[in-house]
């Protein structure tokens, strides 16, 4: 029950309660009205009948008078007067006598015998007195003798009459004072039982308000506490209820949001504590060769000063020490970057078809020096029958490569053996390479740390054998880049196993081949078809500031370290804008903007220069569609790209193609607050003729089972002049979360530019 | 003549910092770990060693540690030589009860500077 129906409830009971009490008092007062009443008429019917026993008496007197004159003669006459005052006399009584039975009520009346009685005695007393007028006659002394008697009777029984009177109103006046006594308590008594009533509800609304809200204080203090796990109980289904409900929600989605935080600041802190870490182990690798080299050099400075010259035999060993050890340093920063690279995600993964036996012995001929270094012997498998694979070749070789060195360098004596297979996995035709040896093997604990940076079998294998100690780490996140793994099994003394199993062919869910892969969450969001950037610049951080500026706006982009680079990517990719630094080595900004302007395949590319240099007026004159000053400002970049890109006008209308319903029925809604025209199709064939009738603001694309097809489509939209300024959204492969149509609305917001610094996640 | 103890398990470091002080006119005798680094110090009591941190078997604060603690070598000084330096890697050579600290790769004039103050 709910509070407003337990208030009201609360409330008509008390009102109800109320009006019994009234209809009591009413009652009450109707029933002493009528026994007030009774006993007035009581009363005054008693005054009257002393009245009328007066009057008898008056009579009687003259009864007396009448007797003691007849008493001479033995009769009586009666003169004018006389006759004329007894019968005002008996006028007066029979009156009375009227008003007495008038006045009389109830069953008393019935019972006043005295009245009937002094009625029959005036009434016999009138027709005497007429009788003697109408005859005038005498009045005989036993006549009023006889009278005399029964006037004495008469006035006795009235005496009677107003004693019973008496007595009555006497019972009435009890009978009054009863019932007020038993209505006062009848009153109190509901009066008593309403208030206790009331009482008792007012307190149970109390108390049961009372317990909720100190429930949800319990609640509201738990949590402030911290105490985020704490939940009010629910009892009913009423308003307060509801408010517990409401906050226990609260406490929910606080509880997820704080753990959120945790978890987040627990990765974060692991994060930066991993990257202290690599901070000072790198510091200290990086000394170690540093150490040698800027120790031998000095020292061989010195043996030159001291003793005017040097003999060749001397410098040799201490130049190969720095060479050795200037390798080594070089060997350390190349794997460094490539972690860095790995790790911001910007280490991409380009598959082309290549032998793998082939791509096996080429690697063999560059290792070869080192396995026969220990007189190893040397063994490759090819156990594979279809031997045409697509892998990224660079890091195929970089993962073999430094297995096999890693092999030779701890095999003596031994036979180190390269086995290649190919099967199905998991419904991925995948390849495994294992590289065997017969070396020193490690312990169970050494192997657990071996993939990790800066780390080998033990500190006294850096001295023994070298290495840097980030190879195998490096190997394990190429392998995972192309969705592969790389494994390890060992025993002391026995040998070695690595064995590292990628895809055989390039994954068909692969975003557009060559594009730029990336473990960042935005790029789950990459717009495909939509606008792909080219950054081209030798410095890498500022390459890499810029990809993440425009990364995050949603554009895809690719990036090129030198101009040759840049000018091959520019040829094949066809980005939509081109972002080109000016300063580089070898062909710098200027020769790439000429040349990408000469080509018939690049001429219509947009080319935003980039530079320290303000030469913005040079710039534009040799055809740069705009010119920024480094350091990158990100909303200059932003804006300038942006205006050279074609506008997403979605009131051109929006061509949705997808099976299902998912996109339209996200967009239906946005789409008539925003007065957008929606046209949806799964048929591609009608879709390429709407395309070609239409000009559409935008073309989103969703889920869709032949999505060749669909990349056909829209590599042939990219391509008609009429149609190739047409935005289009590839949608399948971004997940939406429950459904959330904000989430595609600020997605289209993205790529509209009308607002949203950040991708949804 | 002063004697110096170099222990350091970097063979090129070694022989390269043996060298350069045996030029300087310093007797120099090496060891390779933190091990043989405490039984030479006990058996040829130099008057200083230059302890190399991370070493092999026994590491550099555990031997400098022993060396302070033992009656015949708690007065040899010793510099610690690490190419630890990150905060706190002095604080903690200094703590395990080196007497001065350096950092690699060793500027070799301020090394002697460091040598000539402390002896």
């Amino acid at each position: 029950m709910n509070l407003s129906k337990r208030i009201a409830l609360s409330s008509s009971v008390i009102l109800v309660f109320f009006l019994g009490t009234v209809l009591v008092f009413l009652w009450s007062n109707e029933i002493r009205r009528e026994k007030v009443d009774e006993l007035q008429a009581t009363i005054r019917s008693q005054y009257l009948i002393s009245d009328v026993s007066d009057q008898l008496g008056e009579f009687n007197k003259h009864l007396q008078v009448l007797e003691i004159t007849a008493s001479v003669r033995g009769e009586v006459g009666l003169g004018d007067e006389e006759r004329s005052n007894l019968r005002n006399s008996i006028s007066s009584i029979e009156n009375s006598l009227a008003n007495v039975q008038a006045t009389a009520v109830g069953s008393i009346a019935s019972e006043l015998s005295g009245t009937g009685a002094a009625s029959e005695i005036v009434t016999e007393w009138k027709d005497l007195i007429n009788w003697t007028i109408e005859n005038d006659e005498l009045i005989q002394i036993e006549t009023l003798t006889d009278f005399a008697t029964e006037f004495k009777s008469t006035t006795d029984q009235l005496l009677v009459d107003s004693a019973m009177l008496r007595n009555r109103a006497q019972q009435l006046d009890t009978e009054i004072d009863q019932q007020e006594t038993m209505i006062n308590q009848v009153s109190l008594g509901v009066f008593a039982v309403s208030a206790v009533i009331a009482l008792l509800l007012t307190f149970h609304l109390i108390r049961y308000t009372k317990r909720s809200l100190t429930a949800l204080r319990e609640g509201t203090r738990h949590w402030s506490d911290g105490d985020l796990d704490f939940r009010v109980k629910v009892t009913g289904k009423d308003d307060l209820s509801a408010l517990a409900t409401a906050f226990n929600g609260m406490a929910n989605n606080l509880d997820a949001a704080m753990k959120d935080v945790q978890e987040e600041r627990k990765r974060a802190n692991k994060a930066n504590r991993a990257k202290s870490g690599f901070l000072a182990n790198m510091s200290h690798e990086l000394r170690t060769p540093m150490n040698a080299i800027i120790g031998y050099s000095e020292m061989l400075l010195e043996e030159i000063e001291d003793e005017g010259s040097l003999s060749a035999e001397d410098a040799q060993a201490d130049l190969a020490k720095i060479q050795s050890a200037g390798k080594h340093l070089l060997a350390l920063i190349n794997e460094i970057l490539d972690l860095s690279k790995i790790e911001s995600g910007k280490m991409g993964v380009f598959y082309e078809p290549i032998d793998i036996g082939t791509l096996i012995n080429d690697v063999k001929t560059t290792v070869m020096p080192l396995i026969d270094k220990y007189d190893n012997g040397f063994e490759i498998i090819i156990d594979v029958e279809d031997t045409n694979i697509e892998t990224d070749v660079t890091k195929f070789r970089q993962i073999l490569m430094n297995l096999l060195s890693n092999a030779a360098k701890f095999t003596k004596q031994g036979l180190i053996t390269v086995t290649a297979k190919r099967f199905v996995e998991n419904g991925v035709d995948s390849v495994s390479v294992s590289v065997a040896d017969t070396g020193i093997g490690m312990t169970e604990k050494q192997l657990a740390r071996i993939f990790d940076e800066f780390t080998q079998a033990d500190d006294s294998t850096t001295r023994e054998f070298g290495g840097t100690g980030l190879g195998l780490s490096i190997c394990r996140s190429f392998a995972i880049l192309m969705k592969g793994r790389i494994d390890a099994t060992s025993k002391p003394g026995k040998g070695t196993v690595f064995t590292f199993v990628v895809p055989a062919l390039e994954p068909k869910d692969a975003p557009v081949q060559g594009a730029e892969t990336s473990t960042r969450k935005e790029d789950k969001f990459g717009v495909t078809g939509l606008a792909t950037i080219l950054v081209i610049d030798d410095d890498a951080v500022s390459l890499e500031i810029s990809e993440r500026i425009l990364g995050k706006k949603g554009y895809s982009v690719i990036t090129a370290s030198s101009g040759d680079e840049g000018i091959k990517l520019a040829e094949e990719k066809k980005p939509n804008v081109i972002v080109l630094d000016v300063i580089m080595p070898g062909m710098d900004g200027w020769q790439v903007l000429e040349h990408l302007k000469k080509n018939e395949s690049t001429k219509d590319i947009p080319i935003i220069m980039q530079s320290m240099l303000s030469e913005r007026e040079l710039g534009l004159a040799k055809g740069a569609d705009d010119y920024l000053t480094k350091p990158i400002d990100k909303t200059n970049l932003t804006a300038a790209v942006r205006k050279l890109l074609p506008d997403v006008n979605m009131d051109k209308g929006v061509l949705i193609i997808e099976e299902g319903s998912i996109v339209v029925d996200l967009i239906t809604e946005i789409a008539a607050e925003r007065k957008w025209q929606l046209q949806t199709t799964s048929n591609l064939v009608e879709a390429r003729q709407w395309l070609g009738a239409k000009e559409y603001g935008i073309v989103l694309i969703g889920k869709h089972s032949d999505m060749g097809d669909v990349s056909l489509l829209m590599e042939q939209v990219a391509n008609l002049p009429e149609t190739k300024r047409t935005p289009m959204l590839l949608l399948s492969s971004i997940e939406f979360e429950d459904n959330n149509p904000d989430q595609l609305l600020s997605y289209l917001d993205i790529v509209s530019g009308t607002q949203a610094e950040t991708v949804p996640t | 003549m002063t004697k110096i103890l170099i222990v350091e398990d970097n063979e090129m470091n070694r022989d390269m910092l043996s060298r350069r002080l045996k030029r300087k006119g310093f007797d120099v005798s090496v060891a390779i770990d933190g091990q043989q680094g405490v039984l030479m110090a006990s058996s040829m009591q130099p008057d200083l060693i230059l302890m190399d941190m991370s070493l092999p078997i026994k590491d550099g604060w555990t031997a400098t540690r022993e060396l302070k603690e033992k009656d015949n070598t708690k007065h040899i000084k010793i510099i610690a030589l690490t190419a630890h330096a990150m905060d706190g890697d002095k604080q903690r050579a200094l703590g395990a009860g080196c007497d001065d600290y350096d950092t690699k790769p060793i500027d070799l004039k301020r090394l002697l500077g460091k040598i000539e103050s402390i002896l």
